[in-house]
């Protein structure tokens, strides 16, 4: 892996991020400031990416649909870990039924296929961001439980966990500061990846038209409503922008962590 | 113990899980917005009087577990209702999807095998394993209706027709979509098991590249087919992008249209049917592994929760 990969990984995943944050000030038009006389204009100076069908302009919408992608996926990404983490360390720290509890449910949830929660998800909480990141957050959350789980269980038998408890370490203390720690290093590359997962299921849903309200602009509603341009090769650019924005996200997002992977287990060998 | 015991053991297993699957299902059900007889029987049934003989004919009035029972009793013995959408019976309706999207889970599984093993076998003679490995990133880095889009895009740019069968295009996105993932799975497998000794031996035997490959493809199939069923399991499940994309009428877009026209009878069958496949699915690939490792087959089936 070629350090100036690494290094332009991860300008590109700043520069989004920065770009996310900065939306308003940095976009030249507001995002659905509809002009019909523009419409369909290829890039150029006034129109850095052009414009679309409705003659807004693709750059100031297409910096909203990065910032509202990296809301929902990182939102879910954290609430997934989170509840995954926390009961996975619970279930390998008390055992018994309360593990054997647990594990059924995380198992039942994986054996349910993930777009049927999805779908009644939508059905029941109706069609809105937040239902958008529950959905999301329920499909990725055993993936955390069971990872978390066979660390710390793995971790509770160390010997240095037995010499804490000699010098009379209370549990607490061990959960947090050994276990905890021990699973988020090695949870920390998943986790960047689980992101790019989470980009690309926000992608897949809002492109079949399972999700947001269309109006509100995030990188799948975007190919959802640019997509039939793609038919035509005058008008073929259009879809290829949300198409890029995706595909360089996720290809940097993977090639960081397959760096923070080496980078941790270089450390520990 | 036995094998037939084996099996028998496992099948049990699939019968708890599906069991606690469907009633997961009915449960979450309940919960779909509107009200059940208006959604089957329209505003006509608003009557009290009808409604209550249209209720306590589909079970309503009677307490919540009868009614489970009753749901788990009509998913055995194949009433699973009718499409609210279409009138067809909707076991019928399930069943045409779900051959289809057999017929393109199967498929692509072939070829992404036939591709990741060809790029193994490009990066194991370290020719141009650069190469491989290129391409291989390329594939995972997008998602796969964005292969989908691309592969558009191309036939337009190369002006080639767009209908070459309904099942090509599906077919060629899947393919391209998972071959990375794939090849990086089987590359990791065989990077592990040249370090084996019997490797060693065969080389000091003098055998050819091609025929170590084999080999040591044999020696890592038990891992790399149990990765295989579980994609096979979500092809089946919906690759609802690729069917939306190229309108193939796989589960996928079974779902996306139940969903749509709020068809919940459809829906409940779609889960029921998906949930069963991947629990059968699970078993298959267990059996398989256990089958093609001889040192599963005693240790594998002690489970650890």
């Amino acid at each position: 892996m070629g350090k100036a990969l690494v290094g332009f990984s991860i300008a590109v995943v700043l520069v989004e991020v920065a770009l996310a944050i900065l939306a308003d000030l940095v976009a030249p038009y507001p995002y659905n400031a509809i002009d019909l006389r523009n419409r369909l204009q290829t890039p150029s100076i006034s129109h850095l990416l052009g414009t679309d069908h409705l003659g807004r302009d693709v750059f100031s919408r297409l910096l909203h649909a990065i910032r509202v992608t990296l809301i929902i996926s990182v939102s879910s990404v954290v609430l997934a870990l989170v509840t995954g983490v926390i009961l996975g360390i619970l279930a390998a720290a008390i055992g018994g039924v309360i593990d054997y509890a647990l594990s059924r449910v995380f198992e039942a949830l994986y054996a349910l296929p993930s777009l049927f929660i999805a779908t009644s998800m939508l059905l029941i909480l109706g069609s809105n961001p937040i239902s958008l990141v529950i959905v999301i957050a329920l499909s990725l959350s055993p993936l955390f439980y069971r990872f978390s789980r066979s660390i710390a269980l793995e971790t509770l038998v160390k010997p240095y966990i037995e010499a804490s408890k000699v010098l009379g370490a209370s549990v607490s203390w061990i959960i947090s500061r050994h276990v905890l720690r021990e699973v988020m290093a090695s949870l920390a590359p998943a986790t960047v990846h689980i992101l790019s997962y989470a980009i690309s299921m926000e992608a897949t849903f809002s492109v079949v038209g399972l999700s947001l309200d269309p109006s509100i602009p995030s990188l799948g509603n975007m190919l959802r409503e640019y997509k039939d341009y793609i038919l035509n090769p005058a008008t073929m650019w259009l879809p290829m922008m949300p198409v890029a924005a995706i595909a360089v996200t996720i290809f940097s997002l993977n090639i960081i962590a397959f760096e923070l992977g080496r980078i941790l287990r270089a450390e520990q060998t | 113990m036995s094998l037939v015991m084996k099996v028998f053991k496992s099948f049990f297993n699939l019968l708890v899980v599906l069991l606690l699957v469907i009633t997961i299902i009915f449960l979450i059900a309940r919960l779909f917005p509107g009200d059940i007889i208006t959604v089957l029987y329209g505003e006509t049934a608003s009557i009290d009087g009808a409604r209550n003989v249209v209720g306590s004919r589909l079970g309503l009035d009677k307490p919540l577990h009868i009614q489970l029972l009753m749901f788990l009793k009509n998913v055995f013995t194949g009433n699973w209702g009718i499409s609210i959408f279409s009138g067809e019976p909707v076991i019928l309706r399930v069943f045409k999807s779900f051959v289809n999207s057999l017929a393109l889970a199967l498929l692509a599984t072939v070829t992404t095998t036939v591709f990741s093993i060809i790029l193994a076998y490009i990066a194991f003679t370290g020719k141009c394993w650069r190469l491989a490995t290129a391409l291989a990133s390329i594939s995972s880095a997008m998602p796969t209706a964005i292969w989908g889009l691309l592969l558009m895009a191309l036939l337009v740019a190369l002006r080639v027709k767009m209908p070459l069968g309904p099942i090509v295009m599906p077919l060629a996105t899947l393919t391209l979509a998972g071959a990375g993932t794939f090849y990086a799975i089987l590359k990791g497998l065989v990077d592990n098991a040249m370090s084996e000794q019997f490797v060693d031996l065969y080389n000091a035997l003098g055998f050819p590249r091609h025929r170590i490959f084999i080999r040591v493809l044999r020696y890592v199939a038990p891992a790399y087919i149990v990765a295989l069923i579980y994609r096979m399991g979500l092809i089946i499940a919906g690759a609802i992008a690729t069917e939306a994309l190229f309108q193939y009428p796989g589960m996928g877009m079974l779902l996306l249209d139940a969903f749509s026209s709020r068809d919940y009878p459809v829906l409940i069958g779609w889960g029921v049917m998906v949930s069963a496949t991947l629990a059968a699915l699970n078993l298959v690939g267990d059996v398989l592994q256990s089958f093609l490792d001889p040192r599963l087959r005693d240790l594998h089936w002690v489970r650890h929760w």
